[in-house]
């Protein structure tokens, strides 16, 4: 049992397993980011190649890009500046019955502002609802596994449909470039996870349910040759910058915290991760913030101090809203609360042919690397 | 004054949320009770659900559903589907359903018009009428569960529902409900100055230009909005909205 | 615990609901001695003035209500047609209400709009009342084709313009009415429950 620590520059600390401190007390999470900031100072002089690439290959097509739409705040503004950029995007949203007002509103004022055509999947409600339940069964952490693995499937396959190479994610390194700690999450593109948990505590099969393992990933990573790309790393990103702007031209409806665009997600972050796994997402989100210098650590620890729902009342509205959607009693989500985690490990998973394969990737390209500067050297 | 109303219209099939292309091919739209949900907090004036597929049907209806449904309502709730007898009605009422809508009971039955409205007092009894092009391109009243046009004059039947205590009308237009190809405004010839109840009309709504325009007609009392809140673009992309405080130009 | 009566065509689930929104403790009143020793009754209606005093008589609850608003001193507010009942009659109907107060229910005179008036319209406060505290939104919702015309009255709180002007709510000691349904006129309606419920 190792003793808590937190760091002395961020607010992340010992409920993070792979944690570990420097002599300064400066932990790794933050050594790792400032390494990934600077790799990603290089790549913001490339915007311009980026979007002329995006356009050239989207000449005479439907659309040049894709970007996926949340409600939140990232995407919000990514797909702002890529259209303001002369960008011409299909806007893609996954709807798994969770989505809150706040999401519809700010999707709806987006799309309609910037007349960019949006694509919706809607995954069957009663078999999201059995998934999720097989999740929480199954006693894993990243229950949203479910939404980001299918999340990847519907981006990639609608590129493909539409043959665009580029997919625009709203990810990026100074929101969310903190690695998220390995015992925090899932590995994002673990299908056969996914249809084994499902398998184990489910009767009924995925059907509407869109999946996304490793050899979808080299399908179209390697062959369709679309690319994943992180646009906000190609400008700068403000994150309090971005919602004013947000404000102001399209009338955004912020939320309190970061991913409170889905009921789910809110309940997740704000009840289940935090009373079941012991984890408050807040630290990672917060730190990273203090690393890019957008907020003071004093602030970053005022705010984690209050409890995760702005007041209890929320909290009761969400259990309550949660129980129903669920059909489940209460005595059911005390139970759950209560059962100890268990790996996702401990059901089928390709993580470790997804690693043989990123090692074989990797050394291939490092032995071409070498055979290149030989050649070069002769 | 009397504001008039902006309804969205929502097709159940028993606990799936639907939407249909003139009452044909229904595709999956979503989880009634989330949106519904969204509904109400964006406030709309009323909501009308019809479980499109249970008149057809020989169990009785869903009160499960119908009940978490008025759970996520802070404001009026119509439904219809399937309503044959007054125990029913008398159910739907005690689970917070503000309003009940018959169709094909109405249109087999008009003295179950009568029963209703002397129960529950006409207030609560929306009676809802098909109207379909035939072949010539003459409307014909409709009737859904057999898929038959009718023969009987369309205003005539609604004087008769009115006659027989229906609270308030609403006319459907299922030449082009479902469409987003724009409401057909000769319509609006079919309904006779003297119907002295609330008129509610739907079918191919796809602009708030048209919300208002239509609103705009003296005999209107509201509008029923279907597809045009529940989609979006080309790709026909779930997306719940609403018409805002800014974009309506009526109040009674 | 606050009384809620259930009548025959009564619309409780809305009410219920509301209740529950504010954290308060309710109980359902089918019969004269389901009720709780809160002074406090919510007479929700819903369906014709007959059907609705009949179903009262019928459950024995006509008697006891009254017992308890005039002896007892019972706080009651009437909702729509339980507003209503509260008067001698309804041109509606045969049967004879409460009679708390001594006035009649008559129908719109249908010849300049549309009977019944239903949807969204404006309350005019006429008397200070507590049941109003704290109401943003003067907006609420009507689904009627009777109502109390007599708005020059003592017992007007608020009146309503539609056709010509009618009483909107009502107030006589501990006798409440609204016409309008609080329980589906969102944040204001339920102010309005609140405030009957802490203030009245």
């Amino acid at each position: 049992m190792t003793k808590y620590q937190v760091c002395s520059r961020c607010i992340m600390d010992t409920t993070a397993e792979d944690i570990y401190f420097g002599k300064d007390g400066i932990c790794n999470y933050c050594s790792n980011f400032l390494k990934r900031q600077n790799k990603v100072v290089k790549d913001k002089k490339n915007l311009d190649e980026l979007i002329s690439n995006i356009k050239n290959n989207g000449k005479n097509k439907k659309y040049d890009c894709i970007i996926g739409i949340s409600g939140g705040v990232d995407s919000s503004y990514s797909l702002i500046k890529a259209c303001e950029l002369g960008l011409n995007p299909l806007a893609v949203h996954l709807d798994n019955g969770w989505n809150s007002e706040l999401a519809q509103h700010n999707i709806s004022k987006l799309i309609r502002t910037y007349n960019v055509d949006l694509y919706t999947h809607v995954i069957n409600w009663k078999e999201y609802r059995n998934l999720q339940e097989a999740f929480l069964k199954a006693n894993v952490i990243d229950i949203e596994l479910l939404m980001d693995n299918a999340m990847l499937a519907v981006n990639y396959k609608l590129a493909s449909k539409y043959n665009i190479k580029y997919i625009l994610s709203g990810t990026n390194t100074a929101t969310e470039g903190f690695k998220i700690p390995e015992n925090w999450s899932w590995f994002k593109n673990d299908a056969k996870n996914i249809k084994s948990i499902v398998k184990k505590f489910s009767s009924q099969k995925l059907k509407t349910f869109p999946t996304f393992g490793t050899f979808d990933y080299i399908y179209y990573e390697f062959f369709k040759k679309i690319n994943w790309v992180l646009f906000p790393d190609y400008f700068e990103y403000d994150k309090k910058k971005a919602i004013n702007l947000l404000i102001n031209k399209i009338n955004f409806k912020p939320y309190p915290y970061k991913h409170y665009e889905s009921i789910f997600t809110r309940f997740y972050q704000a009840y289940i991760l935090p009373k079941k796994f012991g984890v408050d997402k807040r630290k990672l989100h917060l730190s990273n913030l203090i690393v890019s210098d957008q907020i003071s650590k004093e602030e970053a620890k005022r705010i984690i101090q209050q409890p995760t729902y702005p007041n209890e009342d929320d909290e009761k509205k969400d259990i309550k809203y949660f129980l129903k959607k669920m059909k489940w009693p209460e005595k059911d989500l005390l139970n759950y609360i209560s059962k100890p985690e268990i790996s996702h490990l401990s059901y089928g998973s390709e993580k470790t042919i997804w690693k043989k394969l990123k090692k074989v990737y990797l050394s291939s390209r490092l032995l071409k690397l070498i055979i290149k500067k030989n050649i070069i050297s002769q | 004054m009397l504001k008039k109303r902006v309804i969205p219209i929502l097709q159940l099939n028993d606990d799936e949320l639907v939407k249909s292309i003139k009452y044909k091919n229904h595709k999956y739209v979503g989880d009634p009770i989330n949106v519904v949900r969204i509904f109400n907090e964006i406030q709309v004036d009323e909501i009308i659900l019809l479980d499109v597929f249970q008149s057809k049907k020989s169990l009785d209806l869903n009160y499960e559903i119908i009940k978490d449904i008025a759970d996520e309502c802070r404001m009026p709730f119509t439904y219809g589907g399937g309503i044959k007898n007054l125990d029913q009605v008398e159910k739907l009422f005690s689970l917070g359903v503000e309003k009940i809508s018959i169709n094909t009971s109405a249109l087999e039955n008009h003295e179950f018009i009568k029963t209703l409205s002397k129960v529950f007092g006409s207030q609560s009894i929306v009676v809802s009428v098909d109207i379909k092009k035939d072949f010539f391109g003459k409307r014909k009243l409709y009737n859904w569960k057999k898929n038959k046009m009718l023969s009987e004059d369309i205003q005539d039947q609604i004087r008769k529902y009115v006659e027989f205590g229906a609270g308030e009308i609403l006319i459907n237009d299922v030449s082009n409900e479902g469409s987003l190809s724009g409401f057909d405004f000769s319509m609006l010839e079919l309904i006779e100055k003297k119907i002295n109840v609330p008129i509610i009309v739907n079918g191919g709504i796809n602009s708030y230009e048209q919300i208002n325009k239509i609103l705009q007609n003296d005999n209107v009392d509201a509008v029923g909005v279907g597809a045009f809140f529940i989609y979006y673009g080309p790709h026909r992309a779930v997306l719940i909205s609403y018409i805002q405080e800014e974009e309506r130009k009526i109040i009674k | 615990m606050i009384n809620i009566i259930k009548s025959g065509v009564g619309n409780i689930g809305s009410i219920v609901r509301v209740l529950e929104d504010l954290d308060y403790e309710y109980k359902i009143v089918n019969k004269p001695q389901d009720f709780s020793n809160t002074k406090k009754i919510i007479l929700p209606g819903v369906g014709s003035y007959d059907s609705f005093i009949n179903s009262l008589i019928q459950n024995k609850l006509l008697e006891e209500i009254k017992y308890l608003v005039l002896k007892e001193k019972y706080s009651i507010l009437g909702i729509c047609v339980g507003m209503q009942s509260f008067f001698l009659n309804s041109e509606e109907g045969s049967s004879i209400g409460f009679g708390f107060i001594d006035d009649k229910c008559k129908k719109f005179k249908n010849n300049t709009k549309k009977v019944p008036h239903i949807g969204w319209n404006k309350v005019n406060i006429k008397k200070k009342s507590n049941l109003f505290n704290d109401i943003k939104n003067n907006y609420f919702y009507f689904a009627h084709s009777y109502a109390v015309f007599e708005t020059d009255k003592e017992f007007t709180t608020s009146t309503t313009n539609y056709i010509e002007d009618f009483a909107s709510a009502i107030s006589q000691n501990n006798i409440y009415g609204v016409q309008f349904h609080p329980e589906k006129s969102f944040d204001q309606g339920k102010q309005i429950i609140k405030n009957f419920i802490e203030k009245c």
